[in-house]
């Protein structure tokens, strides 16, 4: 069920190709991916590339994914290890969900970061208080980090 | 004649029927003349010819005296005993032979019959005579073990109850002597000795009219009995807000299982209240809130006719756009795989009407049950907060998978009921249900007054587990959880069993405490007793004085003819103080003032010791109650034992008198804790006292009906008892938790009571004034209130 449902979406997305991400298989096993996402335009991370890795359970789509960036990047959801704070990433999962909702979903967030509830305090507050700051610190960090 | 007669004595005295038999046969004269009721004289202990052949259990004499020679068998000897008490009467060694003998003889005795009397009747053998002992034939055979004659005489209507100088009955005198087959026997004779109205009894008790002091207010619950609470709670909230079961139980799901909860919130906004529990109103809902339409936003009418709007989220117009381009319409969204037809149009899983193909249904619901949030399943679609429905779970996991959410689903019902817990002790699986009602009963008090001590709730689960309600610990009602951990430290710190031990000034306290809860000299002999039974009457074994154990006066005081049960459970500390200050005057105060404190505190300590010890001797009776019941069902009286319903319903009253002796004792455990922390206020403690003291009373009596190898007492008489014992109990711990009201007096008796008691009532606080530490209490206006409180009752 798992694998199909993989293959499926894989299918999906060579078909038709999200603008601003990019996915494939880790040495040929569906079950671990790399994914890559644009830094959307208009926010610090433009013009930067971000790589996420995507584990999927054996009893995928009714349990959630794990996904978390593998680059370091400026964000108040987002904790230096990469980790992701996002509600439809475990509790309010739905299995109606794929992996290029959850990755467009990542998208907007990194658009419109969500303060009330960070994975970093200081980066909210600064987002919060200060976001000329956050800002120029998230641009710095894009250029440090997500550019080849 | 003068030779063969003495030698017929002799032989008769010996025992030597042959021979007695012979010398009879042989003489003409002796047969002629002989009475066998004539007096051989005091140096035989005025014993006749009868008393020698029942005696020896010569049944041809016997016959011959009795039906040839005209002898009368209630001629008495010295002693008082007639020929019945002889006969029963053996030595050790009987033979089965020997004991036939003795049941003939008995028989003859029974079948006699004397001169008429005056009022038209022959004389018949007296069985219930009593010789001076007191002892009845039956008493002897009983003793003696004699089986047939026991039977023999009981069916003739020997009296069973009768005790002897002793206060000993036949079944008590079997036990001694362990003919435990003859007190059985007597032990159910006894028991169903009302038999012959023994249908009316039971009805007398059933048809009596039910007060709110007959039931427990709380009820233990099986598996079983918890769905069917769950299924009648459902079915009065679906009735009362006119709305279906499955929207009913997510409302009831959402508000704690309360009903009354529910309803507030129902009345402030039903939509909203919908809205939070997962589910679409329904249309009751929508017709409370329809008079005010500005008030609601336009979206909830629409989720019962549409499903809600597709949630919004960020991947939703490229959801929308693959759908367009989508080559079918009818793409499960889980598996991405093509629904069957029959998957479209069945599914009726959610209002919100998501739809999915029937395997990811069931892998999807088995996943979320076996995770263990069976009791909150939500539409798999995103951010869909609509409920599944029960019934469509049930349908479409597999039967095993559909148990284990039964399962969860109650477990989930009792976790987060405020009604229902679940009993503490592992593994024990059932569950106690409280009325809300009940739990919420404030005590009464005067504003300008401290508030009484917090009360808690003693409960079982019906498998003999007993626990607070409020704490989840050992029951401990009426005295309140706070209160008996205060207790329980304070027995720690004082340490009442070591006391005897400690230093001179304590002595006279913990010597009283050590005798009275370990040993007591009789009242009377003064050779020391110790307690081994449960109840409170005791005898010393070695002067057969009767006398109480908590306030060692003679048990005589304790009976009724004696105008009610003697006080022994209250504290007089003011003869306590007076004898102290006798003393120690010149000693310090403040010294005083604790020996005070500690006397009290002993006083409320060993009355309570005193019970708790009763309990744990008594505890054990509960599992041999159930043998009881099994050897007393052959005995049933023949119209009650048709079918294992009615056997049990005839023996039940052994299990129910356990039952209830043990909750009046943690009742009276519970409430020496709080009657220590009880603050008089002027009629508080006074009616505490009185109505403890009648709880104890027919808990002793209770005790005493019960709490024995054998029972000695009339069924229906021990029915009447437990019934009382609960009546009483029930009455005590409401009146506590309701903060012990002085009870309604008619008119006429309250001036009285105003006038001689002023501030009685609490009504003028400057005469109410007690000082905390005092408890003199004015001796004349105590008899008043008890005997006011005592009419207000009976009212």
């Amino acid at each position: 069920m798992a694998l199909k449902r993989i293959n499926k979406e894989m299918r999906e997305l060579e078909r038709d190709p999200p603008g601003q991400c990019s996915v494939g298989p880790i040495a040929n096993d569906p079950f671990h991916c790399q994914a890559t996402i644009i830094g959307p335009t208009g926010t610090p991370f433009e013009g930067g590339l971000f790589d996420l890795r995507i584990d999927f359970p054996d009893d995928y789509p009714f349990r959630p994914p794990k996904v978390w960036f593998t680059t370091k990047i400026f964000h108040p959801n987002i904790s230096d290890r990469g980790s992701i704070c996002l509600d439809i990433l475990s509790q309010n999962w739905s299995p109606t969900l794929s992996i290029s909702k959850v990755l467009l979903i990542i998208c907007a967030l990194l658009t419109d970061p969500n303060p009330d509830d960070p994975w970093r305090k200081d980066i909210a507050e600064l987002y919060v208080n200060d976001r000329e700051k956050y800002e120029s610190t998230a641009r710095e960090w894009t250029a440090q980090f997500a550019t080849a | 004649m003068g030779s063969a007669s003495s030698k017929f004595k002799k032989y008769l005295q010996h025992g030597d029927e042959f021979a007695a038999m012979q010398v009879f046969q042989s003489s003409p004269e002796l047969r002629s003349n002989l009475d066998p009721s004539a007096s051989y004289g005091e140096s035989h202990g005025h014993n006749t010819p009868l008393h020698y052949a029942a005696k020896h259990g010569m049944k041809h004499l016997l016959r011959t005296f009795l039906c040839d020679l005209g002898g009368n068998p209630n001629k008495k000897n010295a002693d008082d005993e007639s020929s019945v008490h002889c006969v029963c009467r053996v030595g050790q060694a009987k033979s089965p032979s020997a004991e036939d003998r003795r049941a003939a003889c008995v028989v003859m005795i029974l079948q006699w019959r004397g001169p008429v009397l005056q009022d038209g009747e022959k004389e018949r053998a007296q069985l219930n005579a009593q010789d001076k002992k007191g002892n009845t034939a039956l008493h002897y055979a009983s003793a003696s073990g004699l089986r047939k004659c026991v039977e023999l005489l009981v069916a003739q209507g020997a009296g069973l109850f009768i005790e002897n100088r002793d206060r000993l009955t036949p079944c008590d005198l079997a036990v001694r002597s362990t003919h435990h087959d003859v007190a059985t026997y007597l032990e159910s004779r006894m028991v169903f000795a009302d038999s012959s109205d023994g249908v009316n009894e039971g009805e007398l008790v059933g048809n009596e009219v039910e007060t709110e002091c007959d039931n427990e207010v709380y009820s233990g619950l099986r598996a079983q009995d918890l769905q069917e609470a769950k299924d009648q709670l459902l079915v009065e909230t679906a009735d009362m807000l006119h709305i279906p079961l499955f929207t009913a139980e997510a409302l009831l799901r959402d508000n704690e299982w309360s009903k009354a909860l529910l309803l507030e919130k129902w009345m402030t906004n039903a939509v909203q209240c919908c809205e939070e529990a997962g589910i679409a109103p329904p249309a009751s809902a929508l017709q409370l809130v329809a008079p005010t339409p500005p008030m609601i936003t336009p979206s909830p009418p629409n989720s019962v006719i549409t499903p809600p709007p597709p949630p919004h989220i960020p991947g939703e117009s490229i959801e929308e756009d693959e759908d367009v381009e989508g080559e079918g319409q009818n793409l499960c969204e889980i598996c991405y795989g093509e629904m069957r037809a029959w998957e479209l149009g069945e599914h009726g899983g959610t209002s919100c009407q998501h739809q999915f193909c029937a395997t990811c249904w069931e892998s999807y619901l088995t996943l979320k049950i076996q995770e263990g949030g069976a009791h909150h399943i939500l539409c798999p679609a995103v951010r869909c907060n609509i409920l599944v429905d029960v019934d469509f779970i049930e349908k479409m996991v597999s039967p095993e998978i559909a148990r284990k959410y039964l399962q969860f689903d109650i477990q989930a019902f009792v976790d987060r009921n405020k009604t229902i817990k679940w009993c503490p002790l592992p593994g024990c699986g059932r569950a106690v249900k409280f009325p809300e009602a009940e739990l919420e009963t404030q005590p009464f008090y005067f504003p300008n007054t401290k508030p009484p001590p917090k009360t808690s709730h003693a409960v079982d689960c019906g498998n003999g587990h007993f626990f607070c309600w409020e704490c989840l610990g050992e029951a401990h009602s009426p005295s309140g959880c706070e209160q008996w951990i205060e207790w329980q430290s304070k027995v720690a710190e004082i340490k009442p069993e070591e006391l005897r031990i400690s230093s001179g000034e304590t002595e006279d306290a913990a010597n009283f405490l050590w005798l009275v809860t370990n040993s007591k000299p009789c009242p009377n002999c003064k050779s020391p007793i110790q307690k081994n039974e449960g109840c409170n009457h005791m005898k010393c074994s070695k002067c057969k004085f009767d006398f109480c154990w908590v306030c060692l006066e003679s048990w005589k005081k304790h009976s009724s003819a004696t105008g009610g049960y003697f006080r022994c459970n209250r504290f007089d500390a003011q003869s306590k103080a007076d004898e102290k200050l006798g003393v120690l005057l010149s000693e310090a105060t403040v010294r005083n003032h604790q020996m005070q404190e500690l006397n009290r505190f002993i006083h409320y300590y060993t009355r309570f010791k005193n019970h708790q010890n009763s309990l744990k001797m008594e505890e054990p009776l509960l599992k041999t109650a159930r043998d009881k019941m099994e050897v007393l069902a052959t005995s049933l009286p023949s119209q009650e034992q048709q079918g294992q319903a009615a056997v049990e319903k005839g023996t039940r009253f052994v299990e129910e008198g356990v039952k209830e002796l043990l909750k009046a004792r943690r009742v009276l455990c519970g409430s020496y804790v709080y009657g220590y922390y009880l603050e008089d206020n002027g009629y508080n403690k006074t009616i505490f006292e009185y109505m403890q003291n009648e709880l104890e009373e027919v808990t002793e009596k209770l005790s005493e009906m019960v709490a024995r190898q054998y029972l000695v007492t009339p069924r229906g008489q021990i029915i009447a008892t437990t019934l009382l014992a609960r009546r009483r109990r029930h009455k005590f711990v409401r009146a506590v938790s309701r903060g012990l009201l002085p009870p309604e007096t008619p008119p006429s008796l309250r001036r009285s009571r105003k006038r001689r008691l002023p501030g009685l009532m609490g009504m003028d606080p400057a005469d109410d004034e007690v000082d905390a530490d005092d408890d003199d209490n004015d001796g004349e206006g105590d008899i008043d209130v008890v005997l006011m409180v005592c009419l207000g009752l009976e009212l």
